[in-house]
């Protein structure tokens, strides 16, 4: 029954913060990418089905499902961690659930951000499995160094959470050789600040929805 | 908050109940989350069809 209730609250909170998620990043983020992919397609870096001479009415549809739908996925699956952290804790509703969604912004999203921040594409990066690797290795530490200094009660213990949250950090992240962008600097200034805000809306908005519905299905099962 | 008076309530709210459904779920969404963030697939598929989240999200993406 515990596991039906967590599947069931995260499908549906997951599905409507990845619909908010589309509509604010169609309004904030999406224009961004595809200014800069006008940038990248004068250069020979090979990028994927969609450069920018392809803006027919078609792709762009195309482009907009396919977002819909693995943001969609994306919120399902940050539900279902935070459906999974809020039942182990026993700390459902919506009040909650927003302290575990503002926990997952900073685990998935600022945490990594600090060492790799919100790139556009022609970018240029590390190889892509080290940057894979410390964001890993980034949001782990970060979740654990939380938990700790949140939950425990010795002081030693939290000490080691903030340690553990600045390893990452002191190890740094891996960098390209030469950091140069392909896109002028105002636009990925611009970029990082509408990226920033989205995910916040995603986070916190997902936290409430997991909280909220954990709640109400639970209150609703028979016993 | 919602406490569980009955002893059978109590039961099934159990600390290796909810512990096997929260590891449960956690291991699906990160199985779900590595798909939607991590992996490329055969010419690139999963990562073009999820580029502007993993843009958007802060994935490492290139």
């Amino acid at each position: 029954m515990i596991l039906r209730t967590l599947l069931i609250a995260a499908l549906v909170a997951g599905t409507l913060s990845g619909i908010a998620l589309t509509a604010i990043q169609q309004l904030q983020v999406t224009p961004l990418i595809v200014e800069a992919e006008t940038y990248e397609s004068t250069t020979d870096h090979a990028h994927g089905s969609h450069a920018a001479d392809t803006s027919s009415a078609d792709t762009d549809d195309q482009r907009l499902l396919l977002s819909l739908l693995s943001n969609i996925l994306a919120g399902i699956g940050f539900s279902l961690v935070v459906a999974s952290a809020i039942t182990l804790s026993s700390q459902k509703g919506w009040r909650k659930g927003l302290l575990w969604g503002a926990a997952g912004f900073l685990v998935f999203f600022a945490a990594p951000a600090l060492g790799l921040p919100p790139k556009l594409p022609g970018t240029a990066g590390a190889p892509l499995l080290d940057q894979q690797l410390w964001w890993i290795s980034t949001a782990a530490a970060t979740a654990v160094g939380i938990a700790l200094l949140v939950f425990s009660r010795p002081v030693a213990l939290k000490g080691i959470g903030i340690f553990v949250l600045l390893i990452p950090h002191i190890a740094g992240a891996p960098l390209p050789e030469q950091a140069q962008g392909l896109a002028p600097e105002p636009l990925l200034q611009q970029f990082i600040i509408a990226s920033t805000i989205t995910n916040a809306i995603f986070w916190l908005l997902l936290g409430l929805l997991v909280g909220h519905f954990l709640r109400k299905l639970d209150d609703t099962s028979p016993k | 908050m919602n406490i569980s008076t009955t002893p059978a309530a109590k039961a099934e709210n159990s600390i290796s109940s909810r512990l096997t459904a929260s590891l449960t779920a956690l291991a699906l969404g990160l199985i779900i989350l590595f798909a939607v963030g991590f992996v490329q697939g055969a010419n690139d598929v999963i990562h073009d069809a999820a580029h502007d989240t993993r843009h958007t999200m802060v994935f490492p993406c290139h």
